[in-house]
């Protein structure tokens, strides 16, 4: 009944050329219609199949999932393009040369240009270390000779005070000479800041402060 | 904080270490940094490796990088490719930004290359997808997704058979 409707429906729809058509659609009723009433309580029998066409059967499917699961497999492995680009080493191993050569010329061409400049500068560097290191030399030699004439200096102020000295054969007059002239190193500090000089001195009148 | 000890912590943040550009080929597998840490044409070099080692660090997780301190009296970076090859990049006197412009250009993936990776990791990647070549073949496979009605049938109120049911 159904399809008889689908059919009459599809066939309005369908242009003048198309009569002949027959739609196979709904070849059988859709699940949810109930059993038929006639049908509703046979019980159909249990297919009997015999041991020796069971194991046939069993044979045939067998290789029929085999043969479907390799030609799967094969076709897999023929067109997917992922495992291609991962299968295809000597391609990648050509384009990975390629580009390390391109890497490697522009590096070189940096490397070279750098090599120049380092150069330059080491040559230059090393111009200025020896100029340092002459004018250190310069400086040192310079130092010694202002020492060595101090040196020369502190002999000569010497030699001048050798004269002054006390020999044995002035001992006698020197020390005569030292007890009649006494010196008073002592001296006192008033309030205000002067200085009295000597041990027995007292202070005959106030004196300025000093500032 | 303690986030926030050391020299320059910026450089443990996500957001400096995702915008590295550097991206080495696939083939490099060790990075060497030869320098000194006195001299004038050892200061880029220095800089380098204190502000970009961490960013390619984190880009190239699967890369070693060494770093020889005091050991030569010119700077320079090497580095080893699987096949045996090896780029040696002069960076005597170069300010941190030229080598690293420099190194992308030389040892790094081209824009090309990284155009096409992300495009198929969008792919691959997104955690949604399902089917060939992502995470699950099935949405079924995770956990509080309905099975698939071959394994398990769908509840009946999603079915046909029982949504149109018309009783005898």
């Amino acid at each position: 009944m159904l399809r008889i409707i689908s059919n009459l429906r599809l066939l309005n729809s369908f242009p003048e050329n198309m009569h002949n058509c027959q739609p196979v659609r709904w070849r059988r009723k859709p699940m949810w219609l109930p059993t038929a009433k006639s049908k509703v309580f046979r019980v159909p029998p249990r297919p009997q199949i015999s041991e020796e066409e069971d194991n046939e059967l069993k044979r045939l499917n067998n290789n029929y999932r085999t043969a479907m699961n390799s030609i799967r497999r094969y076709l897999t492995n023929r067109y997917s393009v992922k495992l291609q680009a991962k299968a295809d080493t000597e391609q990648l191993k050509k384009a990975f040369e390629e580009d390390l050569a391109r890497c490697k010329a522009i590096n070189d061409e940096w490397n070279a240009e750098l090599e120049k400049v380092r150069n330059e500068r080491i040559a230059k560097q090393l111009e200025e270390d020896i100029k340092f290191a002459e004018n250190r030399k310069l400086e040192l030699l310079k130092r010694e000779e202002e020492m060595l004439a101090q040196a020369e200096e502190i002999v000569r102020k010497e030699k001048e005070l050798v004269g002054t000295f006390i020999t044995p054969e002035m001992l006698d007059e020197a020390i005569e000479n030292a007890i009649n002239n006494p010196v008073d190193y002592n001296f006192a500090i008033d309030l205000e800041g002067n200085k009295i000089l000597g041990r027995e001195t007292t202070p005959v009148e106030k004196a300025q402060v000093k500032q | 904080m303690p986030f926030m000890i050391g020299p320059a912590p910026i450089r443990r943040t996500l957001q400096f270490l995702e915008a590295g550009r550097l991206i080495l080929k696939d083939q490099i597998k060790i990075m060497a940094v030869h320098y000194h840490l006195v001299g004038e044409n050892n200061k880029g070099t220095k800089d380098f490796v204190f502000w970009c080692l961490p960013q390619i660090q984190y880009k190239n997780p699967n890369v070693q990088i060494a770093t020889f301190k005091n050991l030569t009296p010119s700077p320079f970076i090497r580095c080893f490719y699987e096949t045996g090859d090896e780029m040696l990049i002069d960076v005597d006197g170069k300010s941190k930004e030229e080598i690293y412009e420099h190194l992308i250009r030389v040892v790094g993936k081209t824009k090309d290359v990284l155009e096409a990776e992300s495009i198929s990791r969008e792919k691959k990647d997104n955690p949604a997808n399902f089917g060939v070549g992502c995470d699950r073949q099935c949405i079924c496979e995770l956990p509080g997704q309905i099975p698939c009605p071959g394994v398990v049938p769908l509840p009946n109120h999603m079915r046909g058979k029982f949504i149109h049911k018309k009783d005898n």
